[in-house]
């Protein structure tokens, strides 16, 4: 998988995609974007787009890779999330069992039915700590708070 | 609207070739085959995907292309979501269970009846490998399917697996949904 920086282009599709024919991987990074901001010993991971098998495994090594060195929070901000699939959950769930075992203290921000519907369906929604807003989840942490990072882009 | 690809000859019913009576009644007719006693609203023209490469890249496409067709078929946004994702995770689970040796094909046919249902079928061509028995992180697709879908069964035949999702016009907002299967 790629561990090119994220594009900043956001979510967008170029015309005349065909279902044959075209090379599988160019649109990942449109699909989904993956942009960390480490603050003091907190790390809010801003992701924006759709998590699906295309791009789930790229989320996760981005993820991942902020783990090291390890800061004491990371929160995943879904915000911008429109469409979550199993290939994401389970590149949450990795990443959270990867924190834990770090001792990172790791948060989620998920706010719209697509990305708890299936957090919720799942079960996962108990498993992870899922919180309304980056603010809310920045609450009590000792990282220099949100003002520190861009508000997320809907896509 | 039709996805590129071929129709597999076995799935058309009698004849792969109709006496003229155009793509629109080829569609019916492969659409009423999959589902025994349903009956197609010709007033939105069944999405018909077959004959997709299992890539990750394509399947998005079948996804972005679904989610077109499901805003047309007047379900409320909360059961086009489900039924996105829900179809999503059949066309993933196809891909990634019918072909250990790398992509195969996948079909996907989707269709609102007179009855007020919509109905989303998707197929491989291979044999799916027998779950783990401690599945881990993974083996979350089907659990899914039954908790989006207000019906769904799998049929498993030597030909491959099928997946058939279905959708109630009315009373299908959110968490009326009960999962059934066999």
């Amino acid at each position: 998988m790629s561990d090119t920086p994220v594009s900043g282009s956001g979510p967008q599709r170029g015309p005349g995609s065909l279902y044959r024919g075209c090379a599988a991987d160019p649109a990942a990074d449109e699909l989904l974007s993956i942009k960390p901001y480490r603050c003091g010993a907190v790390v809010v991971a801003v992701v924006t787009g759709e998590i699906d098998m295309l791009t789930a495994a790229r989320m996760q090594e981005t993820l991942m890779a902020q783990l090291t060195p390890p800061p004491e929070m990371m929160v995943i901000d879904l915000e911008g999330v429109c469409f979550l699939g199993s290939m994401g959950l389970t590149a949450l769930a990795l990443t959270e069992r990867a924190a834990r075992e770090q001792g990172v203290e790791l948060r989620v921000v998920a706010t719209s039915r697509a990305t708890l519907r299936p957090l919720e369906i799942t079960g996962m929604a108990g498993d992870l700590a899922v919180y309304a807003s980056r603010e809310e989840a920045l609450a009590g942490s000792s990282g220099t708070g949100p003002d520190a990072v861009p508000a997320p882009r809907t896509p | 609207m039709v996805a590129q690809g071929s129709f597999p000859p076995e799935d058309l019913g009698p004849r792969g070739r109709t006496d003229g009576s155009g793509l629109s009644e080829l569609f019916t007719r492969l659409v009423e085959s999959l589902h025994p006693g349903a009956h197609v609203d010709s007033a939105l023209e069944p999405l018909i995907c077959t004959g997709i490469l299992g890539q990750p890249g394509l399947l998005v496409e079948v996804r972005h292309q679904l989610e077109r067709w499901a805003n047309l078929t007047g379900l409320p946004a909360p059961a086009v979501a489900d039924l996105v994702l829900s179809s999503y995770e059949a066309l993933a689970n196809a891909a990634e269970h019918a072909y250990p040796s790398g992509p195969g094909l996948v079909d996907l046919v989707a269709a609102r009846t007179t009855d007020g249902r919509v109905l989303v079928t998707v197929s491989d061509r291979g044999r799916w490998r027998p779950p783990p028995a401690d599945p881990g992180f993974r083996g979350r697709g089907i659990p899914m399917i039954k908790a989006l879908a207000h019906c769904m069964r799998v049929e498993q035949g030597q030909q491959g697996t099928t997946v058939h999702m279905e959708w109630a016009l009315q009373g299908s907002g959110p968490g009326s949904g009960t999962a059934q299967h066999e």
